[in-house]
C-alpha cells in the first residue's frame, strides 16, 4: 500500500557502497510502503536509468565510485526532468548543489536520522507526484525490459569496486553526449 | 742675420738648381712657349689610354680646363723665378693631385713625357749649346716632382694621424663603455658584492650591499667583513673559508652566513667567496658575493605551511567521511531496533542488528587505533631484525586465513640468513597488512597463491610480496594516500601506514600491477639507519 499522500508506489534509488546499512534502510523504508532498489556505486545508477520503470527518486552518497552523485543526477534528470535527488554524505564540504542538472538536491550529513530522512522523501515524492507530468516522463527506454539494479557489482579483494559493464557502458554513452 | 734655410732652399742646393739656370730657362720659354699646347695636348692622351689614370677626371670639361692649366704650368716653370712663392704654388698643384686621387705613379711617369719632350725641343733648338738648358729642366722637374711628392707624404702622414686619432677615440670609448658595463653588472646585480683586500676589510660594496645591510657604502667601506657582514659571532664556517680565501683557497662554496642590518634586523645570507688573485694590481683580492635568502626562506617555509594544512584538510576530509560512515550504520541500525523493539520483531533480527551496531562502534574504535598509527606513529624501535625470522613470523600469521580462503601462501627467501636494523614489529604488520591484502585480492574462489619473497643486495634488502589476482583498477592510483580506498570493514588506512613504516626505515615501497599478478617490492637499507626517525 503506498505511503499517505501518495497515489501509486513509487521507485526509490539508493546510492551507496555500504551495503549492509544500504540494505537496512531499503529494508525499512519498503516497510514504510515504497518500492526501493540499491545500486552500490554511480555507474550501476546510471545503468539503472536506461531502464523501466525509470525511479522515481534518488537517494545517493554524495561520492559515489565511477561516477559521483552529481554525474548520477544530472543524467537521471536527463531521463527523468525534475526527479527529487537527496544527497547523504560523510563528507558534506565537498557539495556543491549548482552541479546536479536542476534544482539543488536535499542534503542529509551522515550519522542520518531515519524518520527525518523517510519524511523529507516522502515529501519529495509527494510534491513531485502533484506537479504536472513532465514533458518526455512516458517516453523513457519504452522498449527495454526492467531490469533489476545491480546490487552486488563485483569488487575485487584491494577494495575497489568492480566495474560493471552495463554501468561503464551507460557512463561511456553519457561521456559522448 | 741668415734665416734659415726652407725646405725648397734646401731642395734647390741639393740638385744644384741656381741663378743660372733661372736665366737659361726664361730664354728657353721664349722657344718652347709656341709649343706647349702640344705637350698638353700629347700629355692627356697619354692619360687616356690608361683608365686607372682617366679614372680620377669627373669629364672632358675638366680635361680641357686641366690641359689650359698644364699650359700655364709649363709657362711657370721656365718662369725664371723660383722663390718660396713658387714653391707654393707647385705644392698646391701637388695637393690638387693627391685631392682628385691621381695615383703617384701616374704622376712620375707623366713627368718622363713632359721631360722628354721639353728636353727634345731643347736639343733641336739649341743644338750643340742645348746641354745646360737641358741640365736647368731636368733639375727644375726634379724640384717639381720633390715637391709634389712632399704633399703626397705629408697627405700620408696626415691620414695616418687622422686614423690614428680616430682609432684612439674609438679605443677609449670601448673602454669607458666596457668600465660601464662593469660597473652595472656589479651595481644592478641581485646579489650582495663586497670586495675584500688581503686584511678582510671592505673595500668595494654594491648596491645591493647598501640595500641588504641599510649601510651607506661609505659606512662600510674601510669596516671588517667578519664584523659588519655577520651577526654576533660568526659562524666558524664562514671565518674559515674567508681565511683560506684571503690566501688563495679553492673558491668556496655557499656558506650560510647571518647578517644585522642597520636597523637591528636579522637577514639569512648565503655567502659564496671567490679570490681574485694578487697580480691585479688591486688591493682587493677577494670577492665575498652573497644571495639575500631571507625572503626565498620565509616563502618557502610558508608554502610548506599551506601543503601541511593542505594535507591535513584532505586527511581530515577522509576521516570525516570514514567516520560518519560506521556512525551512520549504527545510527540506523538503532533506529531499525527501536522499530523492531516497538513491533516485538523476531529475536534474530533484533540480534543481527546490534551486531552491526557494535560493528560499527569497533570500526570506529579502530580507524581512531589506526589513524594515530599514520598520524603520530611511535618511534621506531630499531634491533637487529632477521630477515628468515621476520619472513616466517609473518607467513605463520596469515597461514590461517590463506587456508581458509583456499589460497596457496609460498614463501621464498636465501638460505643464508641477514641481519638488519628496523623496528622488527612494525615491518611484521608491514608484511602482515601487504599478505592479507594479496590474499584477499586472489578472491575467495581458491586457487590463487600469494608469495613472499626476500633476496639480498649488496646494500639492501628486497622483500616481494606478489598475487595472481586480478590487479589494481588503475596502476597509477594514488593507494598509498590515506582513505583513497577503503575495503569493507577496512579503516582505508593500511597501505598508507605501511608507506609510512617503510619511509621511516628509509625504505621505498613500489606497486607494479597488471591483471593476473601484482607485487608490492619493498626496499630496505642494510645499513645508514642513524637517521632514521
Amino acid at each position: 500500500m503506498p505511503p499517505d499522500g501518495l497515489s501509486r508506489t513509487q521507485v526509490v534509488l539508493l546510492v551507496d557502497d555500504d551495503l549492509r546499512t544500504t540494505r537496512r534502510l531499503a529494508e525499512m523504508l519498503r516497510e514504510d510502503g515504497l518500492t526501493v532498489e540499491i545500486a552500490r556505486d554511480g555507474a550501476a545508477a546510471i545503468a539503472r536509468f536506461t531502464h523501466t520503470p525509470v525511479p522515481d527518486a534518488l537517494v545517493t552518497e554524495l561520492t559515489t565510485a565511477h561516477a559521483d552523485a552529481a554525474a548520477v543526477s544530472r543524467f537521471a534528470r536527463a531521463q527523468r526532468p525534475g526527479l527529487p535527488v537527496l544527497v547523504v554524505t560523510g563528507y558534506p564540504n565537498l557539495f556543491q548543489a549548482d552541479a546536479f542538472g536542476g534544482a539543488p538536491p536535499l542534503l542529509f550529513t551522515k550519522p542520518v536520522d531515519y524518520s527525518k530522512l523517510k519524511e523529507a522523501l516522502l515529501r519529495a515524492l509527494r510534491s513531485d507526484e502533484s506537479s504536472p507530468e513532465p514533458d518526455g516522463r512516458s517516453e523513457i527506454s519504452p522498449a527495454v525490459a526492467p531490469r533489476p539494479a545491480l546490487e552486488s557489482a563485483p569488487r575485487d579483494a584491494h577494495g575497489f569496486a568492480g566495474d560493471p559493464l552495463p554501468g561503464a557502458q551507460a557512463l561511456r554513452a553519457l561521456r559522448r553526449s | 742675420m741668415d734665416l734659415p734655410e726652407t725646405r725648397f732652399q734646401e731642395l734647390k742646393r741639393y740638385v744644384r738648381f741656381g741663378a743660372r739656370d733661372a736665366e737659361l730657362l726664361l730664354a728657353f720659354r721664349e722657344r718652347a712657349a709656341p709649343e706647349f699646347p702640344r705637350i698638353a695636348q700629347e700629355f692627356y692622351d697619354r692619360i687616356r689610354e690608361h683608365s686607372d689614370a682617366h679614372d680620377v677626371f669627373t669629364g672632358e670639361e675638366q680635361i680641357q680646363r686641366l690641359q689650359r692649366s698644364l699650359v700655364l704650368w709649363l709657362a711657370r716653370i721656365c718662369g725664371g723665378v723660383y722663390d718660396e712663392q713658387y714653391a707654393e704654388q707647385t705644392a698646391q698643384i701637388g695637393r690638387v693631385h693627391v685631392r682628385i686621387g691621381l695615383p703617384q705613379r701616374y704622376m712620375l711617369t707623366a713627368m718622363a713625357l713632359i721631360r722628354v719632350s721639353l728636353v727634345r725641343i731643347a736639343d733641336r733648338e739649341l743644338g750643340e749649346n742645348a746641354a745646360p738648358t737641358r741640365e736647368a729642366l731636368l733639375r727644375v722637374l726634379d724640384l717639381e716632382l720633390a715637391v709634389m711628392l712632399q704633399t703626397y707624404k705629408d697627405s700620408f702622414s696626415e691620414r695616418i694621424r687622422e686614423v690614428g686619432r680616430l682609432e684612439s677615440s674609438k679605443l677609449g670609448d670601448a673602454l669607458s663603455r666596457a668600465e660601464h658595463r662593469y660597473i652595472n653588472a656589479v651595481e644592478l646585480a641581485s646579489v650582495l658584492i663586497v670586495g675584500l683586500d688581503s686584511c678582510g676589510i671592505i673595500r668595494l660594496v654594491n648596491r645591493e650591499a647598501e640595500r641588504v645591510t641599510g649601510f651607506d657604502r661609505d659606512q662600510l667601506v674601510g669596516e671588517s667583513f667578519l664584523a659588519t657582514m655577520t651577526a654576533d659571532e660568526p659562524t666558524g664556517r664562514l671565518r674559515e673559508q674567508l681565511q683560506e680565501g684571503l690566501s688563495g683557497g679553492a673558491p668556496s662554496q655557499w656558506i650560510d652566513g647571518v647578517l644585522r642590518t642597520r636597523t637591528g634586523k636579522y637577514r639569512d645570507i648565503a655567502w659564496n667567496l671567490a679570490f681574485a688573485g694578487e697580480q691585479t694590481g688591486d688591493d682587493v683580492i677577494l670577492f665575498a658575493i652573497g644571495r639575500d635568502l631571507t625572503d626565498a626562506r620565509a616563502l618557502a617555509e610558508r608554502t610548506r605551511q599551506a601543503e601541511k594544512l593542505a594535507a591535513i584538510g584532505t586527511l581530515a576530509a577522509g576521516l570525516a567521511h570514514e567516520i560518519r560512515n560506521p556512525l551512520n550504520g549504527a545510527q540506523l541500525h538503532v533506529s531499525f531496533l527501536q522499530r523492531a523493539i516497538k513491533k516485538k520483531a523476531s529475536e534474530q533480527d533484533m540480534l543481527e542488528a546490534t551486531r552491526v551496531v557494535a560493528d560499527e562502534i569497533k570500526r570506529l574504535a579502530d580507524l581512531v587505533t589506526e589513524f594515530l598509527d599514520f598520524a603520530r606513529p611511535k618511534p621506531l624501535q630499531l634491533k637487529p631484525v632477521s630477515l628468515i625470522k621476520l619472513c616466517e613470523h609473518a607467513r605463520a600469521m596469515v597461514a590461517a586465513q590463506a587456508e581458509a580462503a583456499g589460497v596457496s601462501l609460498v614463501g621464498d627467501w636465501p638460505s643464508a640468513d641477514v641481519e638488519f636494523q628496523a623496528d622488527s614489529a612494525k615491518l611484521t604488520q608491514v608484511l602482515l597488512n601487504l599478505l592479507q591484502n594479496g590474499v584477499e585480492a586472489t578472491g575467495s574462489g581458491g586457487g590463487g597463491s600469494v608469495v613472499l619473497r626476500a633476496r639480498r643486495e649488496p646494500r639492501h634488502v628486497l622483500i616481494d610480496v606478489e598475487d595472481d589476482g586480478p590487479g589494481l583498477p588503475s596502476p597509477d592510483a594514488p593507494i598509498f594516500d590515506a582513505f583513497f580506498s577503503t575495503k569493507e570493514g577496512g579503516t582505508g588506512l593500511g597501505l598508507a601506514i605501511t608507506h609510512r613504516i617503510v619511509t621511516d626505515h628509509n625504505g621505498t615501497i613500489d606497486v607494479a600491477s597488471n591483471p593476473g599478478k601484482t607485487t608490492f617490492r619493498i626496499k630496505l637499507p642494510l645499513a645508514d639507519l642513524e637517521n632514521a626517525p
